[in-house]
């Protein structure tokens, strides 16, 4: 007679241990990622050069970091999913790459009203200034304007692709606000971002 | 089935639905002795606990999923209204469609929408932060770019999401004991919990679609994202592959969630099998034209032969339960494994009186009932 009561009773047991280990296993691949994540460094120090932001099926997109010193940070988020944020010192870049969907071209000034737009997910104020046209170093004309009204100041610059199926965008700020965005932000706007044709070295 | 018959049944039904007599009973009540035995009391503080847990999780990872997806939604509405709608409309398709794929009877409402809510909200919102995270680990790897950026992609979505989803089927089980008892109710609620991970993803990489398309042709970039999504590889990803780990969750419930024969080398067979077929999809081989539809379409294959062995088996065994309790119910052995279908036990319905349809309807319930449990507390 004392079977079935044992056999609940150690079935109920199994059942707590199935819920404690299932909790646990939950616990700890959540927790234990977040704390392992949180203990390691947050930047990774990147050399100078070209840093490839983006492959795709006609160019290659790669910001190039004037001098040393730069690192990538690594739990900041850029405005895009794939884009990436690299800082010295005060100076902070996020560097991406966006490409219009279906067959749309990448107008320069399509996508500046687009940027405005994406800027403002994160920060409902920012509006960004009616631009100016900008030369990057390789060739490419762009628009670069700033930002006001937000948290953070930003110079934002944007370059469509040659083929202008994709275009590379850049946000800079400085800890010091928009007085931080001098001298380097404009030759990173002019400098920072390369298109490689496929089937080339970078430049 | 003639006149007479359906007379004699019909007066049989009438007496049996409220107390059933003879062997009728002895079936119902065997039945329900041997639940007593397998199945722990409804509401026990384990089911409750695992109710709460599923019920703080959802609640947390929607907290987590509309902080990390509102500030886009509030900038692009249009955009995320759309994908919303598209992403409802897959989820209610979904839902009915797999909601009828468990055999003989569908399963209940409150079990169904938790494993749904657990796969929108709990499984998505313990996955975005960990996956992020996972991206940190690798880029301080010191793995190049691209190589961490591959390992991210083979873990983050097969490892961490597969875990997850598979977590709460577990909790599902605990909480709804009576819902979760075999490999084939296993398959069905982890199918769900698939289904909304799946609606959940659709709709982030919808609204992500629109900001990495730089923010213009919003519509377009959620509305392509979405389709695509559901069409190209729709059919075999987290729906199939969470199918595959309730199968196993569903075989560990069968064995009183003993850690013994040969059900938990089978279930982490299955669970293993999610894990690759995530990882098949998701590796950056064989990507090139419909390659990742071909991908997905592997995995269909694979999930839906699992479900037929499954659906057979259980079907067998119901009809099998059904035939022997024909005697005692009045009906011939053939009428009774009909009941084992949606078909069958409408056709008799139509076949009644409407007077007694309804106390024809819960004495089907209850043969069903019996049957079912006989059919999957049959220990092989």
């Amino acid at each position: 007679m004392g079977g079935p009561a044992r056999g609940e009773r150690s079935l109920a047991a199994r059942r707590r241990g199935v819920l404690m280990a299932t909790l646990a296993a939950v616990v700890l691949l959540f927790g234990g990622v977040q704390v392992a994540s949180a203990a390691l460094p947050g930047e990774k120090a990147v050399g100078g050069g070209a840093v490839e932001i983006d492959d795709g099926p006609m160019y290659r997109t790669s910001v190039r970091l004037p001098g040393e010193g730069w690192s990538k940070e690594l739990h900041s988020r850029a405005a895009t999913s794939d884009g990436k944020v690299f800082t010295r010192g005060g100076t902070r870049l996020e560097a991406m790459s966006v490409e219009p969907p279906g067959d749309r071209r990448a107008d320069a000034r399509e996508l500046w009203a687009g940027l405005g737009d994406v800027l403002r997910t994160r920060d409902r104020e920012i509006r960004l200034a009616e631009p100016a046209p900008v030369r990057s170093e390789q060739g490419v004309q762009g628009l670069m304007g700033a930002t006001s009204g937000g948290e953070r100041d930003y110079l934002a610059v944007i370059y469509p692709s040659p083929s202008h199926t994709s275009a590379a965008q850049l946000l800079i700020s400085s800890e010091q606000g928009a007085a931080g965005l001098g001298g380097e932000a404009d030759a990173l706007a002019a400098t920072a971002v390369v298109f490689t044709p496929k089937g080339k070295a970078h430049d | 089935m003639t006149k007479d018959r359906r007379a004699s049944t019909r007066t049989e039904d009438t007496a049996a639905v409220p107390t059933p007599r003879g062997p009728a009973a002895v079936a119902l009540n065997g039945a329900t002795a041997v639940r007593a035995d397998a199945d722990p009391p409804a509401g026990s503080a384990t089911a409750r606990a695992a109710l709460a847990a599923i019920g703080l999780i959802c609640a947390g990872g929607l907290t987590i999923v509309a902080i990390d997806e509102a500030g886009i939604a509030a900038v692009f509405p249009a955009a995320a209204a759309t994908a919303f709608g598209l992403c409802a409309l897959t989820l209610l398709l979904g839902y009915g469609l797999l909601r009828r794929a468990r055999p003989v009877r569908p399963p209940g409402a409150a079990v169904s929408l938790a494993a749904v809510a657990w796969g929108l909200f709990g499984a998505t919102g313990l996955a975005l932060p960990t996956n992020n995270a996972i991206d940190a680990l690798l880029a301080n790897s010191g793995l190049n770019g691209r190589a961490a950026e591959g390992w991210g992609v083979l873990l983050r979505g097969p490892v961490t999401e597969e875990l997850f989803k598979l977590a709460g089927i577990v909790l599902l089980a605990l909480a709804f004991a009576r819902a979760l008892r075999g490999p084939i109710e296993g398959f069905v609620i982890g199918a769900l919990v698939g289904l909304g991970f799946q609606v959940a993803e659709n709709f982030y990489f919808a609204i992500t679609a629109v900001v990495d398309g730089g923010g213009v042709g919003g519509m377009g970039a959620a509305v392509g994202s979405v389709l695509l999504r559901v069409v190209l590889t729709g059919v075999g990803t987290h729906w199939a592959l969470s199918a595959l780990a309730g199968t196993a969750v569903g075989l560990m419930a069968a064995n009183a969630w003993r850690i013994d024969g040969w059900r938990v080398p089978t279930a982490l067979l299955l669970v293993l099998a999610a894990i690759v077929l995530h990882t098949s999809v998701n590796a950056p081989v064989f990507t090139a034209g419909m390659g990742v539809g071909y991908k997905a379409l592997f995995n269909f294959a694979v999930v839906t032969a699992v479900y037929f062995v499954l659906r057979h088996c259980f079907r067998r065994r119901v009809r099998a339960a059904l035939a022997d309790e024909a005697g005692s119910s009045g009906l011939d052995p053939g009428e009774a494994a009909a009941l084992a279908r949606r078909g069958g036990r409408r056709r008799m319905l139509r076949a009644a009186p409407k007077a007694d349809r309804g106390i024809l309807a819960k004495f089907q319930e209850r043969l069903v009932d019996a049957a079912e449990d006989r059919a999957l507390l049959a220990r092989d």
